[in-house]
């Protein structure tokens, strides 16, 4: 009898769900019916693919408080697998929701364009974006399209202070070879020191715990050692020649740099399997103890720091600094390529039943308010206002030091990062709180690079020949040629060898149709400065 | 004349007298139709230079341009000999390693008699099948790794002075390959294999036994030639995948330093057709697989069927 009444109670309480939802259903079709100009949020819908989001729900404190302003309910997508696989298949099938995030560098961003598949936002935001034309300013109009119109806006845009590359030494070995004062100052190292102090490492440790002891390994993965060596050289993303950009290879000093990476194999000082090193491993090693020095930004070592202070020691850490190239003055190097428009694109794709809600929610995100809900998390909680400037709770910026992950869980505060951009607000703080405390290593390398290593890299960005051109397919076949030569040139058996290859690269590019690609990069080029200098 | 019309209403009576059987038959067909069928239209898009322009799926197929066999000339004149000289020597090594040991194995578990070792070794062996990709691609790159359990051993027995860089010889990769996915399958089509054993009557044994036959002659003339149908079935399947060499193991373990001699179809079609958006090469290249694929599998099943007296070949 009492299990047909629950029974009972059950299926009512179902019925009446489902008649709740009914009208409110029949409120969305009105509220989207009415006139443009009042547009009411209250209810809408809107679905977000965020490349960046992994497997987050949006659940948290932070992602309530943003539903709650806006009236507006959100479903973020995740990307299960390679995002960018998913961005294709999405736009294969049209079945993109209503805004999408995806890296603005790369080519997808022109292929959701040519599709159709993103709508322009200039009358949009004319019309009810007054916060996103105060923020993005010169942004906006660096970032058209060819059209002249704006289909995307950018995600962490605005200058941003904060370097990137270096060449990373564990700091007890480099106290103890060249002494604590020296470790400890900001004045950049030669290439000559810095090979002098990796063979003097060799020879005072051949083997720790057992272990022979490695003085470079590098990520072969993701390959951001890239910036490091580029930097050392001044090299930037082309080699800039009278007849327009040419492939970065054929710059001099690529040559001279893949020299140098030959000499660090050739002595010994490289470790022998950096190109088979996926991410876990590169970190694996890096923790163990063993190894001197890495070429990455200095925040990719971040989990092996944490592992060595426990393991080893507190000076046991990866710490950057400069290193400069024999040739190359320490004011032309470029450590750190930064773009000013930004990692991301975000789009409102023609899927999107109301365009106008979308771009009042995008419109409240992008404003002071809506970055210092995403970035700090809720006022009260996270953080206070004190004399009309934010302060945060010290309980936040201790959890973003000691335990990233289940900070941002648990508070929600730069769990959405979304239109964000760098730099500090009108009170002075910054708009991401994990700036307002720096830790140690983004101190260092703060000091160590300057304004002289900064370079905005949105002049060369997604310059390359679309991928449903003839020359779409030669550029990755180059590309093809490009990875797999490099490891060669690196793990020749003599600097003669190395330089034989370096030379075959060459001609195996060109033979690959580089010439054809070259000329296109450079008319994307040509085109998109004419765009910015309107 | 009349004899033809009689055999015609004939089927149709059969038809009509089986209609329940031929109802319950149709899911199935939709099915295949749908799921196998209907997804081959995108087929089409080797041919045209597809750029979606959003008008949906089938109007922008309609509205690519057409370009015939221009793909597949790129792919002959550029990267074919390299692609497929990979996809060959990896998948004929897996088919070395691969095809005869689960054979093995299932005749020497059927001669153990201790019923707990052999559930202890069947189980065990099946294990890997289970094995992600992702798990199994690391525990190789660690044990073959310049410090890993390989090494060290090769160097105690004194077989190397010089630890050996396997991931950074391309023709090692192809064997190492062909030893995981040897490796993953083992235990796996061992069972295949098995319950076929299970299925030979007791009855030529125990006849073999009296007329005294050795262990070794029993496995030779009953089990053996028992299993051959089942042997040569799964290696018309076997000769029908050779292009389906996967490709997890290739992206796992693979590294810019031996790309020319680890990519192979399936990681080339998804490196063009997935990564950047080359949907159209991509589709071409897939489609060429699949063609040599079917020819492959027709070639195997005729040459059993012409070697074989009993009926053994699939179709």
């Amino acid at each position: 009898m009492k299990m047909k009444k629950i029974a009972a109670l059950f299926l009512s309480g179902i019925l009446a769900a489902g008649t709740l939802a009914g009208c409110q259903g029949g409120q969305d079709t009105e509220d989207t019916s009415s006139t443009a100009n009042d547009a009411s949020t209250d209810g809408v819908t809107i679905s977000i693919f965020d490349k960046n989001s992994g497997s987050n729900t949006f659940d948290d404190p932070v992602a309530k408080a943003i539903m709650e302003k806006t009236g507006i309910n959100i479903q973020v997508e995740n990307p299960s697998g390679d995002p960018l696989e998913k961005l294709n298949l999405m736009l294969t099938g049209q079945n993109y929701p209503d805004i999408v995030l995806m890296e603005r560098g790369n080519d997808i961003v022109n292929r959701y364009i040519e599709a159709g598949a993103l709508i322009p936002l200039n009358d949009l935001i004319d019309e009810y974006g007054p916060n996103v034309k105060e923020m993005y300013g010169d942004v906006l109009k660096k970032s058209r399209y060819s059209d002249g119109k704006n289909y995307y806006l950018n995600n962490w845009y605005g200058v941003d202070p904060d370097p990137v590359a270096g060449v990373l030494m564990r700091y007890d070995f480099l106290c103890e070879i060249v002494g604590q004062e020296r470790a400890d100052s900001n004045e950049p190292f030669t290439q000559s020191e810095y090979v002098d102090i990796c063979k003097q490492f060799m020879e005072k440790h051949p083997t720790i715990d057992g272990k022979e002891s490695i003085a470079i390994t590098l990520n072969g993965e993701d390959k951001n050692y890239e910036g490091t060596i580029k930097g050392m050289y001044g090299l930037k993303t082309y080699y800039e020649s009278d007849s327009g950009l040419e492939h970065i290879a054929k710059a001099p000093e690529y040559k001279e740099m893949m020299g140098f990476m030959n000499d660090l194999y050739t002595q010994g000082l490289l470790d022998k399997e950096w190109v088979v090193n996926k991410k876990e491993q590169w970190t694996q090693k890096l923790s163990a103890g063993n190894v001197f020095s890495t070429f990455c930004s200095y925040w990719d070592v971040d989990a092996a720091n944490t592992s060595l202070a426990t393991s080893v020691g507190e000076n046991a850490q990866f710490y950057t600094y400069k290193v400069v190239a024999d040739d190359v003055d320490p004011s032309e190097t470029t450590f750190s390529g930064r773009s000013t428009l930004g990692w991301d694109a975000i789009a409102i794709t023609n899927n999107c039943k109301n365009p106008e809600a979308a771009m009042k929610l995008i419109d409240f995100l992008a404003s002071e308010e809506g970055q210092y809900l995403m970035m700090w998390g809720i006022e009260g909680e996270n953080y206070d206002i004190v004399d009309g400037k934010h302060v945060p709770h010290q309980d936040l910026i201790d959890g973003f030091q000691t335990d990233w992950d289940a900070t941002v869980q648990e508070t929600g505060a730069r769990k959405w990062t979304w239109f964000i951009k760098n730099g500090n607000g009108s009170d002075g703080t910054p708009y991401d709180v994990t700036k307002y405390e720096v830790s140690k290593t983004t101190q260092l390398a703060q000091d160590r690079f300057g304004e002289s290593d900064r370079w905005d890299t949105s002049e060369f960005d997604g310059l390359t020949p679309a991928g449903s051109t003839p020359e779409g397919l030669k550029w990755q076949k180059i590309e093809d040629i490009f990875d797999q030569e490099f490891p060669k040139i690196v793990n020749a058996s003599s600097h003669d060898e190395a330089m034989a290859e370096y030379d075959k690269m060459l001609s195996d590019m060109e033979n690959a149709g580089l010439e054809e690609v070259e000329k296109v990069i450079t008319e994307n080029y040509q085109e998109r400065m004419e765009l910015w200098g309107e | 004349m009349k004899k033809e019309k009689s055999k015609h209403k004939s089927i149709r009576k059969q038809f009509w007298s089986q209609r329940y059987l031929f109802l319950l038959l149709l899911p199935a067909l939709v099915w295949v139709v749908l799921i196998c069928y209907a997804p081959m239209t995108g087929l089409y898009m080797a041919f045209i230079n597809y750029t979606p322009q959003g008008n949906g799926y089938f109007a922008d197929m309609v509205n690519s341009q057409f370009v015939g066999l221009d793909w597949f000339e790129y792919f002959f004149s550029t990267d074919f000999l390299m692609i497929m000289r990979n996809t060959l020597a990896t998948s004929l090594l897996t088919l070395v390693f691969s095809f005869p040991l689960p054979i093995i194995l299932a005749l020497c578990l059927n001669e153990v008699k201790n019923q707990r070792v052999k559930k202890f070794v069947q189980t065990s062996s099946y294990i890997p099948y289970f094995i992600s990709w992702v798990i199994a691609a690391n525990i190789f790159l660690t044990f073959l790794s310049a410090d890993g359990v390989i090494n060290h051993l090769l160097q105690f027995l004194g077989l190397t002075d010089q630890e050996i860089l396997f991931f950074q010889n391309g023709p090692y990769f192809w064997w190492i390959i062909a030893i995981a996915n040897a490796w993953k399958v083992l235990g796996y089509n061992a069972i295949i294999y098995m319950a076929a054993i299970s299925g030979i009557s007791q009855d030529m044994y125990e006849a073999a036994d009296v007329d005294g036959a050795t262990r070794m002659q029993k496995i030779l003339h009953i089990t053996l030639p028992a299993l051959r149908p089942t042997i040569l079935i799964l290696l018309i399947l076997a000769i029908g995948g050779v292009l389906n060499t996967g490709y997890e193991q290739q992206l796992l373990m693979s590294n810019d330093s031996i790309l020319n001699y680890s990519d192979v179809l399936d990681t080339y079609a998804y490196r063009y057709g997935l990564k950047n958006g080359m949907y159209s090469y991509g589709t071409a290249v897939g489609l060429f697989k699949s063609v040599v694929s079917f020819l492959l599998v027709i070639s195997a099943n005729a040459l059993s069927r012409k070697f074989s007296d009993d009926n053994t070949a699939l179709f």
